[in-house]
């Protein structure tokens, strides 16, 4: 397997109190601790942005009236 | 060059995110990251600023809903990727991740696409091989 291809479902864990929030456990050591870091998945951001997903709908409505005045897609990513 | 009447897009940047992306950053991606920010928190991001993501790239990311902006504008060798969203029945710009655009062709470090791409997925690629700083393309 590739060094970087290493790809892992990450456990999420909420938290409350002075740190609270959604966190992600990055490693668990074999004395039983854990290592967390903030949830940054799209679905982390949005929950604490207080936004929500578009729909499909919505996004076809986004690129039909501001489509036009963007730049168009690259290619790249 | 975005004219005073094309429309603009309130942007958000959420802190978290915002860390893990300029902890990867060099000091010239941070410089050129924190002015493009500066200009979208004050005045959203002018959409003559944005192309569409592929919602199949050609590094296998899928950046559904989501547009991207090279930093700086208007051929910058960074990039930043953005999730559309809607907010009290409004659209705005979530702030996805930051990173170079393109690495050299031997290079396996994410770029930003990755990055977006992972935090779309909810996986985490980790670099096994030991965080490295990226070096700009």
């Amino acid at each position: 397997m590739s060094p970087v291809a290493a790809h892992q479902q990450l456990v999420h864990v909420t938290l409350s109190g002075g740190r609270g929030g959604r966190f992600v456990i990055e490693e668990e050591r074999p004395d039983g601790r854990l290592v967390l870091a903030p949830d940054i998945s799209a679905a982390a951001i949005r929950e604490r942005g207080g936004s929500r997903r578009l729909t499909a709908q919505e996004w076809q409505d986004f690129l039909t009236e501001y489509g036009p005045q963007m730049q168009p897609p690259d290619g790249e990513g | 060059m975005p004219t005073s009447a094309e429309p603009r897009f309130p942007a958000r940047f959420d802190q978290d995110t915002w860390d893990a992306s300029s902890a990867r950053s060099t000091p010239a991606g941070r410089t050129a990251a924190q002015a493009a920010r500066r200009e979208y928190e004050r005045d959203g991001a002018p959409v003559s600023h944005l192309k569409p993501c592929e919602p199949e790239g050609r590094d296998g990311n899928n950046l559904e809903n989501c547009v991207k902006a090279y930093v700086p504008q208007p051929n910058g060798p960074f990039g930043m990727v953005f999730e559309i969203v809607k907010i009290d029945g409004r659209l705005r710009l979530e702030f996805l991740a930051f990173g170079v655009r393109h690495h050299p062709k031997r290079s396996h470090a994410p770029n930003a696409y990755d990055l977006a791409g992972q935090r779309v997925a909810e996986i985490t690629a980790r670099d096994l091989r030991g965080e490295e700083p990226e070096a700009p393309g």
